[in-house]
């Protein structure tokens, strides 16, 4: 089981992502507020980040870049996702650890999360 | 000695005497015989190179200009026979005395000033009728010994025919350059060089320089900055080779504005060709530019607020199904939730592809649909994609054979799309069968082919040419028609075609279709 944080704008994916990594055992937080997200980390000490690419207008690859230049929390995995298209390159050069398109399957975000945490899926 | 011996002695004095100037005086016949017989034969070879020659050649005597002669090309102009020797001139063709002939002779008789004019119009009357015809010709007045002038030597030269010619380049110059002048295209014309020698009004308007500013000049600087690498090696590749060069480019205005352009140039090759000039239509496009922007950015949002929802029906279909496996068995329960949820499935999966399709349509029409690259066993990836539609597809009855082991270096995830795509048309237009046939061969050409064979409704010979253009969707019986945008194989076409590959179709009405599709081998 990993603490998970889900940073998406949109309420249903939220909730829809934390349903899924919920039932497969992990422990959820869902936000809604990208400039939160290091407190946010830190407060529930997260150990995977699900940040989506854009949220209310603010670039998820900025906070990406952002926390990774951040000693306290640049260990923390990050997998970026997004329905817009051929972004995966850029989520990367970020330092995403990995990314995920929208509409995804199940099995490929489980998988992905089982790769970074195979102990803990 | 007596008077009569004296006077008989003067006598023969005097005889032997006359004797003498008689054979001086014959003598001197003798010359004078012999330097007219000369003068005569210079006279004859004078008038034969005269009467021979093809130009207009006549003598006018006095200030009367009395024809003391005239050859018979300048007789045959005048168009009066040959009885014209002993007339005056304006007797001959007194029309063309106001038309200033008889100013231009004054000049040379009275003045002694030679006049020479070019491609000068003279209206003639021949039968009757007046012509107008072009001559270069010379007045020469003519002098004595004293310098007194006698009359007006006249050599002249028929060239209609010539200013004829030159009136029409003339006219032809004028009427293309108001063409491109009229044109609403930037025309500019620049020497093997790239120098600029000719360019129309609206080439000077948009950029607001001077036709002087423009000749001789090659001026990449007008460009934007980003885009002038990519015309300048575009522009010198095609000025090696001598091809049409097509290209999009921002040009810089007045204001010092770029604005997108259209730029077609065409080279001119002379008899032996080589390239002397090339001719540059410079058509803007910044507001179909901007549309494209504004569709392609449009299209974007749309694809990204369509997929957001399916995401998200697309996650909780597949929890639901995960949870029924995990928590009970579809048999103990009285709905059948597992295989609704199934059909969910793959109808959310329909939708991905179609919002994906709209979104490659558009990438294309931008020229944006990238490819990435890799290699990989293409059996092996044709096995992957044919398990999942096979699980994805309950009563699809699948079967895939390999005559043909390769790796290609191509787009992985287009390449799959483009055997979903034929395997789903398969399906779609098999209405009574579910048998779908996979095979990799090898083409024989360099090429690895995969075809997908269906036992549906088959394609009429004139729509199998149809088929693979944008928006053209196939007519069932009864004229109803079968679902989709009409778009999956012309992307295909386009897919398959970017990968110098081939695509082609055999079908039979009522027996059904095979698709076929090539790809390079990976030879290293």
């Amino acid at each position: 089981m990993a603490k998970i944080l889900i940073v998406d704008d949109d309420h249903t994916i939220g909730l829809m992502l934390k349903d899924i990594l919920e039932f497969n055992g992990h422990e959820v937080t869902v936000s809604q507020e990208p400039r939160k997200t290091k407190e946010n980390l830190v407060q529930n000490d997260i150990e995977l980040l699900l940040l989506d690419k854009l949220i209310s207008g603010v670039d998820g690859t900025d906070v990406c870049k952002m926390l990774k230049k951040d000693p306290d929390v640049a260990h923390i995995p990050v997998i970026m996702m997004s329905a817009l298209h051929n972004v995966d390159e850029i989520c990367k050069e970020a330092g995403a650890t990995d990314f995920l398109s929208k509409p995804f399957d199940m099995e490929a975000l489980t998988s992905k999360i089982d790769e970074i945490y195979p102990e803990k899926g | 000695m007596s008077p009569d011996q004296r006077r008989i002695e003067e006598l023969e004095r005097k005889l032997n005497e006359r004797t003498k100037e008689v054979e001086q005086l014959q003598a001197n016949a003798s010359y004078l015989e012999r330097e007219n017989l000369k003068l005569k034969e210079e006279n004859q070879q004078y008038k034969g190179v005269i009467f021979s020659s093809a130009s207009l050649i006549t003598y006018l005597k006095g200030p009367e200009y009395i024809i003391e002669f005239a050859n018979e090309p300048i007789r045959n102009v005048w168009g009066k026979g040959d009885q014209v020797v002993g007339k005056p001139l304006f007797e001959v063709i007194p029309e063309v005395r106001e038309q200033g002939i008889e100013d231009y002779l004054n000049q040379a008789f009275y003045k002694g000033e030679p006049f020479h004019a070019q491609s000068l119009p003279v209206e003639h009357n021949v039968n009757g009728e007046l012509i107008k015809s072009y001559f270069d010709f010379s007045y020469m007045p003519q002098r004595n010994d004293d310098g007194e002038i006698l009359g007006i030597g006249v050599i002249a030269l028929d060239v209609t025919s010539q200013a004829l010619l030159h009136e029409k380049i003339r006219n032809s110059e004028r009427q293309f350059r108001e063409l491109v002048n009229f044109m609403p295209h930037k025309i500019t014309v620049v020497n093997s060089e790239g120098k600029g020698i000719f360019c129309n009004q609206n080439w000077l308007d948009y950029t607001g320089k001077s036709f002087m500013e423009f000749i001789g000049q090659t001026d990449f600087e007008m460009f934007h900055p980003d885009d002038r690498k990519k015309v300048s090696s575009e522009a010198k590749n095609c000025f090696f080779k001598g091809e049409i060069l097509d290209i999009e480019a921002r040009i810089e205005d007045k204001n010092g504005d770029y604005k997108w352009h259209l730029i077609k140039a065409t080279p001119i090759k002379d008899g032996e060709e080589q390239v002397t000039s090339w001719i540059t239509s410079s058509t803007e496009i910044q507001k179909i530019k901007e549309d494209e922007k504004r569709k392609e950015d449009f299209l974007k949002l749309v694809s990204h607020e369509l997929k957001t929802p399916v995401t998200s029906i697309k996650g909780y279909v597949q929890l639901l199904l995960a949870t029924l496996s995990k928590k009970a068995n579809e048999e103990n329960n009285p709905l059948p939730v597992k295989t609704y949820l199934h059909r969910m499935e793959n109808q959310v999966e329909r939708l991905i592809r179609l919002i994906s399709e709209m979104l490659d349509l558009s990438r294309i029409e931008q020229n944006e649909l990238e490819l990435r690259y890799e290699k990989f066993n293409l059996n092996k990836h044709v096995e992957e994609i044919v398990q999942d539609l096979t699980c994805s597809s309950i009563n699809l009855d699948l079967k895939l054979s390999h005559d043909f082991n390769c790796e290609v270096y191509a787009d992985k995830d287009r390449i799959g799309q483009v055997i979903i795509n034929f395997v789903n048309n398969a399906l779609k237009y098999s209405p009574d069968s579910n048998k779908v046939e996979i095979s990799v061969y090898d083409h024989k050409d360099g090429q690895v082919a995969i075809s997908v064979k269906d036992f549906g409704i088959g394609i009429a010979k004139k729509e199998q040419d149809q088929i693979f253009k944008k928006f053209y969707r196939i007519s069932g019986n009864k004229d109803d028609t079968y679902a989709g945008f009409g778009i999956g194989l012309y992307l295909s076409n386009e897919i398959i075609e970017r990968h110098q590959g081939k695509i082609y179709v055999k079908s039979e009405k009522g027996k059904g279709s095979k698709f076929t599709f090539t790809l390079p081998i990976n030879q290293n």
